[in-house]
């Protein structure tokens, strides 16, 4: 293993903000669509052995159909039975002791764990089936205090593990490379990639293969976002910008970014600055996005192949989000889902049978899912859903892609389109109101010849702003509603034609 | 055994020698009335069995009507010396029958024939008694309430607690009392029961015209795939002769009438054509094992039975007159296909009159078995299409026949055929003659028919909303579970299936919440969970509420709602929120009312009972409703072990919000609307938690104190513990015993330490344990620059071997228990390996420090705590400092390769 440290000691840094009180904040309301969701995805529960506390950060699919549990209280579990259709499961612990697992990988026989305090390559060198050998792969970054997460991505490609690491209590960076993302390689280099994370709880690529996490609502942060993870890019939040003193191939952002200013603005400002890609507006959709996968499964969850899965702590529920790089710049929309889990929502992981596990737990923060801890699964009935497949973004509006083919009465009058859009205020302070509200005008809708896509063209189109759809009038072929009339896209960049 | 027993005082008998008086002015000044009200209302005491509020027929008097007169000599006298004094008109006596049975109890009603008499051994139990049947009526000295009652308290304290709250329920004038439909057993005309029953026979499939009914008509079972979920031979058997397979049922015969060789052709041809809209055929395979044992329990406990028969041990049903008759499904199923209808019944029937009681698959599994009980054969029957022609004849018999009118057949149903609209017929007639050459054949009683022939004749007549209402919940068979304004409720044959998991709760534990004011009680969106989605709030109570399909019970939320009114209240509005919640917070917590005594909070049971969860009562109540309720709980849920906590209007904490009743009730409204994120109240009494070492060690990475984020505690199997720095790389701390209490860490969001379970815990200073002796690292809170940690390896009994490298030296630090009995010692055995390329010199490590360490000879020292240090004799140990800044070091020349320093802890 080699160090590219050059000086790291522990002082705590005089940070210059104050926490302002937060108020509780409500859970919100329900989308009220679980009764329609249910005849599409079922929640399969996944039992638990009685009297066991597995409050799952994350999950991991071994070979033999077996699946991996890591824990909030630092045990890996292996689990027989939980992809059986009606699943009764035998539970193994394989490791314990260790520390809020959010990151596994298993790869030739060794778990590649991301905890709070590093990066450990677990492994079972007996082979009697409970490991017994805990290499630290990566501990360079400070640990100081308990809000200070640590969330890792599965082995990339390269066999790196990209680690997105939490501030220290959400305003401030006591520790070296709090609020920075690095790169663990095979060999235990910790390579830094960018800086101005603030409180990560999920981190994986997205549908195009490029490592992206998920960011919550806070300080220089509006609302939740799905962010890329780009190389000398920073995330937003700059208290971790002290760090860049210790990171040889990098140098400190010239320009600070003004509080109280528009992301837009400070994109323009500050060269270094990478915009959200999706925005997950406030209760409409979630509180605490969480970890997030693709679903790979060649279609047996459904009409959603290649698409971000992410759960949401807070509310219990499930969005989708797709992305596109559009000027070079990354950006998309999210979707609802499934909602009406039964706990907060930490990880999640699709089967070989191409269900979708979650699972989490409700300590801590104010959750609505009503259990202390669950593993459920999310089954595709076979019955396709009536939805927005995906909105992209075209020179002139969007394309919107639907799961059916659509009614083309209601697909065809720009009236079924509702748009509205709006902004944060990018600021120092701990979230945003939306601001900035507009409502562009849809002037034409033309669809395609299978009645699946729709081209509208919208007079009014809002760079930076998070663009509304709420497509309640569509129906489709057979005079079906939406299942989930609302997308948000987030238009960073309007394409150039 | 010799010496004698002295048989130990009861509470009761020493409360007793304490005198009345004495103990009268203890409870005024000690006792603590939120306390006592929360023990007269468990169940162990169980005062409210017969001191309800409001009712007036009970063994004792209604304790809210209390006055002033009731002094505080006289309360603790009555609870401890009942039968001394016994209030005017609660005199017992002693009956004998003709028959020489005993009734002891309370006379509650009486006219020229009867007496009711209140049974004293069941004080929910009335006896109703001719007074023809009765031989003698001796009045009883002794009081009908328990005389050692006191002996049920765990201290005397507690029983000044239960004086006072009485002493405060006595200085309340009793207020009017809210009468809130106190009746019961209702009977509903006769008129709504057979609209109900007009439904239960599809009549209006036929005839058309049927009104009054809230709830869509119900479908009869859906026969797409019928043959693929049914045996033949039963549906051959069912379909000629309906009422003769599976009596009670509501299918008619339709083929009665026609000759036995006919009627045999015929349903071989409707069975052709059912089997033509089937794709698999049915397939029986063997049942064995335990699921059917299971099964049976699953069946008499989660609500099956409140309306289908309950069982003996032989299978038979034992209320087949008072059930929904399931006929013979051994015959009729195999266990998948019962599985599968189980799972989901509302696939085959869709009108939801059997619900789904959102079973598991296995649990469906093991019902289906012990429904079906054990068969041995592995039946495959033809799957062969039967001829076309047949088919064909088949499905013209289905439409001419009226199979057609309440069957769904999928795509290719044939159209029904209607007959005269309802509202036109001839009630007498058809369908309702008891002429024997009629068509279409219901199997129907004269009860029956007596209420058939009143709804049609008053088909004309509007109902009201309350009627229709009514309707539904007959046709939903509400009233097996729930009792509404007097109407059902479960009944006494049923009751002994209706189970809790805790008995604190009593009756409202075990028995589905009464309906009545349900409307003006739970929000509409709560209603919707419950009734559509299948939200549950009382884990507690093992019947489930089952679903009927979002389309049969959606109006019903709305029919609650409008009809449901309380009478109107004034309410206050809370000025300052944000301290309202803070007094609420207060209110809530063990030095308010308490609630968090018996109510869950935020899923988390409270040490009593698992009363309804606090935080979820803003998303469920209204306003209305909770104001009332806190005032007279009883008033609106008759039972409840709910206290008054505002008896008579007045607050039994004057001292918080100066005992304003309608600031407290509204500073706890506004409380718990803050839901889940509702602050957490104090007193909620948190479960230690414990991490101990089995026979293997037992390890867990978190915050310890004094080593900060990345500390490594172990407890190993001889009881001795060890937290290891893994960022400062050192021995950090030792003690002896349990392990540790994991709780702050894994309680919450994590924050705290990991405490370990030892009141002595050695803790030695910060700091690396190896360093060079001549230029170590300015110690601080932070990391050493040159020590890496590496991780661990465990050994077989998951005791771990610390490894990390300083300047190019790899270090592994293991340690193992011993107990050495001869010396009653035990002994941490610690090995530290180093290995390294080249030689190395001006090293030290250090062994311990932070307190006097004395020597006491060459290799063995002495800490101040009593702990001795021994080191290898290839090793020498140099003390360094006084007092707390004591260290033991042990300076190192490490040749190249492998060396090994040893050091024994010694307790």
């Amino acid at each position: 293993m080699q160090f590219w440290i050059i000086r790291v000691c522990g002082f705590t840094l005089v940070t210059l903000m104050v926490a302002t009180p937060v108020t509780a904040q409500p859970l919100g309301e329900y989308w009220n669509t679980a009764e329609e969701e249910e005849k599409y995805y079922k929640i399969v529960e996944v039992p638990l052995p009685e009297g066991s506390a597995i409050e799952a950060g994350s999950f991991e699919v071994m070979p033999n159909r077996r699946l991996a549990i890591g824990t909030r209280r630092g045990d890996i579990f292996l689990v027989d039975g939980a992809f059986d259709e009606n699943p009764k499961t035998t539970f193994h612990r394989y490791a314990s002791g260790l520390d809020e697992i959010f990151g596994m990988t298993y790869r030739e026989g060794a778990f590649y764990v991301t905890q709070q305090c590093e990066v450990t390559k677990i492994a079972d060198r007996d082979l009697d089936g409970r490991a017994d050998d805990f290499e630290t792969l990566s501990d360079v970054w400070g640990f100081g205090n308990y809000h200070e997460f640590a969330f890792g991505s599965k082995l990339d490609p390269e066999g790196n593990i990209w680690v997105a690491l939490c501030l220290s209590k959400s305003y401030h960076s006591d520790e070296p490379f709090r609020g920075w993302c690095l790169k663990v390689t095979p060999d235990g280099e910790a390579i830094p990639v960018c800086s101005g994370i603030r409180s990560p709880c999920g981190i994986g690529p997205n549908e195009h293969g490029v490592m992206f996490y998920a960011e919550s609502q806070g300080p220089w942060n509006g609302s939740c976002s799905l962010k890329v993870l780009e190389p000398g890019g920073f995330m937003g939040h700059p208290v971790s910008w002290n760090w860049y003193d210790l990171v040889e191939s990098m140098d400190r952002p010239k320009i600070e970014p003004n509080t109280r200013s528009r992301l837009l603005t400070e994109r323009a400002r500050v060269k270094e600055l990478v915009p959200y890609a999706v925005v997950f507006p406030y209760i409409r959709m979630g509180r605490s996005i969480s970890g997030f996968v693709v679903d790979r499964s060649g279609g047996k969850f459904g009409p959603f192949e290649n698409q971000i899965f992410i759960g949401d702590f807070s509310l219990s529920v499930v969005m989708r989000a797709t992305t596109e790089k559009v000027n070079g710049v990354w950006q998309g929309a999210c979707y609802p889902f499934r909602e009406g889990l039964a706990t907060g929502l930490l990880g999640c992981q699709f089967t070989p049978d191409g269900d979708l596990i979650v699972g989490g737990t409700n300590r801590g923060w104010p959750v609505r899912g009503p259990r202390e801890f669950a593993i459920q699964r999310l089954d595709w009935t076979g019955v396709v859903p009536f939805e927005i497949e995906r909105i992209n973004a075209t020179p002139d509006g969007f394309r919107i892609t639907f799961t059916k083919p659509v009614d083309a009465k209601t697909a065809s009058a720009p009236a079924s389109y509702q748009l509205s859009t709006f902004t944060h205020i990018y600021q120092q302070g701990y979230g945003s109101p939306e601001v900035d509200q507009t409502n562009p005008r849809v002037t034409a809708a033309s669809l395609s010849e299978d009645r699946t896509q729709v081209e509208i063209t919208v007079d009014g189109l809002v760079q930076g702003h998070v663009h509304c759809f709420d497509l309640a009038a569509i129906r489709s072929s057979v005079d079906g509603k939406l299942v989930h009339r609302h997308a948000y896209y987030t238009l960073n960049e309007i394409p150039r034609s | 055994m010799s010496g004698m027993n002295v048989a130990a005082q009861t509470l009761s008998e020493s409360l007793i020698q304490e005198g009345a008086t004495p103990l009268a002015v203890a409870a005024r000044e000690q006792g603590d009335a939120v306390r006592g009200a929360i023990l007269f209302s468990q169940q162990k005491l169980n005062c409210v069995k017969c001191h309800q509020s409001g009712t007036a027929d009970l063994l004792g008097p209604d304790l809210t009507l209390l006055d002033q007169s009731a002094t505080d000599s006289y309360i603790v006298e009555s609870i401890l010396m009942p039968s001394k004094v016994i209030k005017k008109g609660y005199e017992g006596v002693k009956l004998l029958t003709v028959e020489g049975v005993v009734v002891i109890g309370r006379v509650v009603q009486e006219d020229a024939n009867d007496m009711v008499v209140r049974d004293n051994t069941d004080g929910s139990r009335k006896i109703r008694l001719r007074k023809a049947e009765i031989d003698r009526v001796e009045p009883s000295d002794v009081s009908t309430m328990p005389a050692d009652l006191a002996n049920q308290l765990e201290s005397r304290q507690q029983f000044l607690d239960l004086c006072k709250y009485l002493m405060d329920l006595a200085a309340t004038n009793p207020t009017e009392q809210m009468a809130l439909n106190r009746e019961t057993g209702i009977e509903i005309s006769d008129r709504l029961q057979g609209l109900a029953l007009l439904d239960h026979f599809r009549c209006a499939q036929c005839h058309g015209g049927l009104s009054g009914n809230a709830v869509p008509a119900a479908l009869a079972p859906n026969l797409t795939s019928v043959t693929s979920r049914i045996d033949p031979t039963y549906l051959r058997q069912f379909v000629s002769a309906p009422q003769k397979m599976k009596p009670g049922t509501s299918m008619p015969n339709v083929l009665g009438h026609l000759d036995e060789a006919i009627r045999e052709e015929a349903v071989t041809a409707i069975i052709a054509y059912l089997r033509s809209r089937s794709e698999a055929a049915f397939h029986r395979e063997p049942i064995a094992g335990p699921e059917a044992q299971r099964g049976k329990e699953t069946f008499h406990r989660i609500g099956c039975v409140a309306c289908h028969s309950p069982r003996d041990e032989d299978g038979k049903e034992t209320l087949p007159e008072d059930s929904v008759s399931l006929g013979d499904l051994s015959g009729k199923y195999s266990r998948r296909s019962l599985t599968e209808f189980l799972e989901n019944p509302h696939l085959a029937r869709p009108a939801g009159r059997m619900p789904n009681m959102k079973l598991t698959h296995w649990e469906a599994v093991d019902l289906a078995s012990y429904l079906i009980g054990p068969t041995g054969d592995d039946e495959k029957f033809e799957s062969e299409k039967p001829p076309a022609n047949l088919i064909n004849q088949g499905r013209k018999l289905y439409q001419s026949v009226g199979c057609a009118n309440c069957h769904e057949t999928g795509s290719d149903r044939p159209v029904p055929n209607p007959l005269i609209t309802l509202t036109n017929l001839e009630s007498r007639l058809g369908c309702l003659s008891t002429e024997a050459k009629r068509q279409i054949r219901y199997d129907l009683n004269a009860s029956e028919r007596k209420k058939l022939v009143a709804a049609i004749e008053s088909q004309n007549e509007d109902l009201e909303r309350t009627e229709q209402l009514q309707v539904a919940m007959l046709t939903l068979r509400c009233y097996q579970c729930h009792q509404r304004n007097g109407i059902g409720g479960v009944s006494a044959v049923r009751d002994l299936y209706f189970h809790s998991d805790d008995p604190n709760l009593g009756p409202q534990g075990r028995i589905p919440p009464t309906l009545s004011h349900v409307g003006a009680k739970l929000q509409p969106k709560w209603m919707r969970q419950v009734m559509v989605s299948g939200r549950a709030i009382r884990p507690y109570v093992q019947t489930r509420m089952p679903q009927y399909g979002t389309a049969n019970v959606e109006s019903l939320i709305e029919m609650f709602q409008q009809i449901d009114e309380l009478p109107p209240r004034q309410w206050i509005d809370v000025a300052d929120p944000k301290e309202a919640k803070k007094v609420g917070t207060d209110l809530v917590g063990s030095n308010g009312l308490n609630c968090v005594a018996c109510h869950t909070f935020q899923q988390k049971p409270a040490q009593t009972m698992p009363a309804v969860d606090l935080t979820e009562m803003a998303e469920r109540l209204k306003r209305d409703w909770f104001e009332i309720y806190m005032r007279d709980p009883q008033s609106l849920s008759a039972g409840t072990v709910m206290p008054s906590f505002w008896p008579g209007g007045k607050s039994i904490r004057p001292e918080i919000l100066h005992g304003n009743t309608d600031e407290q009730i509204a500073t706890l409204w506004m409380y718990l609307q803050d839901g889940r994120q509702a602050r957490q109240p104090r007193g909620l009494v948190i479960e230690p938690m414990e991490l101990l070492a089995s026979k293997e060690a037992v390890m867990l990475r978190r915050n310890y104190q004094g080593i900060g984020k990345r500390g490594i505690g172990v407890g190993y199997p001889g009881q001795l513990n060890l937290a290891f720095d893994a960022e400062q790389l050192r021995l950090a701390m030792l003690w002896e015993g349990k392990f540790a209490d994991p709780g702050a860490a894994w309680r919450g969001q994590g924050a705290g330490t990991v405490r370990p379970l030892s009141r002595e815990v050695i803790q030695f200073p910060s700091g690396p344990d190896l360093d060079e002796a001549a230029n170590p690292w300015v110690v601080d809170e932070g990391r050493p620059p040159r020590h890496q940690f590496k991780g661990y390896r465990l050994d077989d009994l998951q005791r771990p071997t610390f490894r990390y490298e300083f300047d190019q030296i790899k270090v592994s630090d293991y340690a193992i228990d011993l107990v050495d009995e001869s010396k009653e010692s035990t002994v941490l055995k610690r090995q530290v390996q180093f290995e390294t390329e080249k030689s190395r010199d001006g090293l030290e490590f250090r062994v311990a420090g932070g307190q006097a360490i004395e020597r006491i000879n060459e290799s063995l020292f002495r800490l101040h705590s009593g702990l001795r240090i021994r080191i290898d004799d290839r090793h020498q140990a140099e003390i360094r400092g006084d007092g707390n800044t004591s260290r033991l070091f042990i300076p190192l020349q490490l040749r190249a390769g492998v060396s090994t320093l040893e050091i024994d802890y010694i307790w």
